[in-house]
């Protein structure tokens, strides 16, 4: 049975990682069409509150994508950056 | 919260202040400082233009009817996501350009939003002295 090289297995793993890393990008993703689809509503409801709701809206999902871009900066990292094989 | 009236205004315009104070540390704290400062510059833009962004999609997306607003929030969402995607990976490959200092820039928005509570404990500090 052929070894595996170390490096290879390292690449593999870190490639692996970034994968999972990304699953991290879906939740923002639905979590601000969901936003978005309660403020419509409540734009529905209070047409005269429209700015607050936009406002306040805005704030929270500017806040909230970030989150999804940590996973990104993740998985950035392990692809190119390599530091699992640096330290190898 | 101070940043209740025209908060794009007022968001981008913090932004670039802190982007040029953050340039100030490079230059004084780095003896090579040029990677570093494209790459903040480079994101605290990206992310800028991403925040315009979010912003006219959401305000469209609130006249839009309920059925429609998911699918074109998360499709502008995974736009956006795949340009801060082609930006971190621009920055991670190129050697001119510092990554982790894109990282900072990238998260110049939020940083701004969450420390708008100081800024208006440290703006309330000084009126209040000022009165006194």
């Amino acid at each position: 049975m052929p070894s595996i090289d170390p490096k290879a297995f390292i690449l593999g793993c870190s490639a692996i990682g970034a994968g999972l890393a990304m699953i991290a990008g879906i939740g923002p993703g639905i979590g601000q069409g969901y936003a978005a689809g309660k403020a419509a509503e409540a734009v529905g409801r209070q047409p005269e509150a429209q700015g607050d709701i936009i406002r306040t809206m805005i704030l929270g999902q500017a806040v909230a994508e970030t989150t999804g871009i940590y996973g990104l900066v993740i998985a950035i990292i392990l692809l190119f950056v390599r530091p699992l094989l640096k330290a190898f | 919260m101070s940043l209740q009236d025209n908060i794009q205004y007022k968001i981008i315009k913090r932004v670039f202040i802190l982007t040029i104070l953050i340039i100030g540390v490079f230059f004084l704290v780095f003896p090579e400082p040029m990677p570093y400062i494209y790459g903040i510059i480079f994101g605290a833009t990206i992310n800028v233009l991403n925040f315009r962004l979010m912003s006219l999609t959401l305000e469209k997306a609130v006249g839009m009817s309920n059925n429609k607003i998911m699918p074109y929030v998360v499709g502008n969402y995974m736009v956006r996501y795949l340009i801060y995607g082609i930006v971190l990976t621009i920055s991670a490959i190129a050697d001119y350009i510092n990554f982790y200092s894109t990282v900072l820039g990238i998260f110049m928005v939020k940083t701004i939003i969450i420390s708008d509570t100081f800024y208006d404990i440290i703006k309330g500090k000084k009126t209040s002295k000022m009165q006194n």
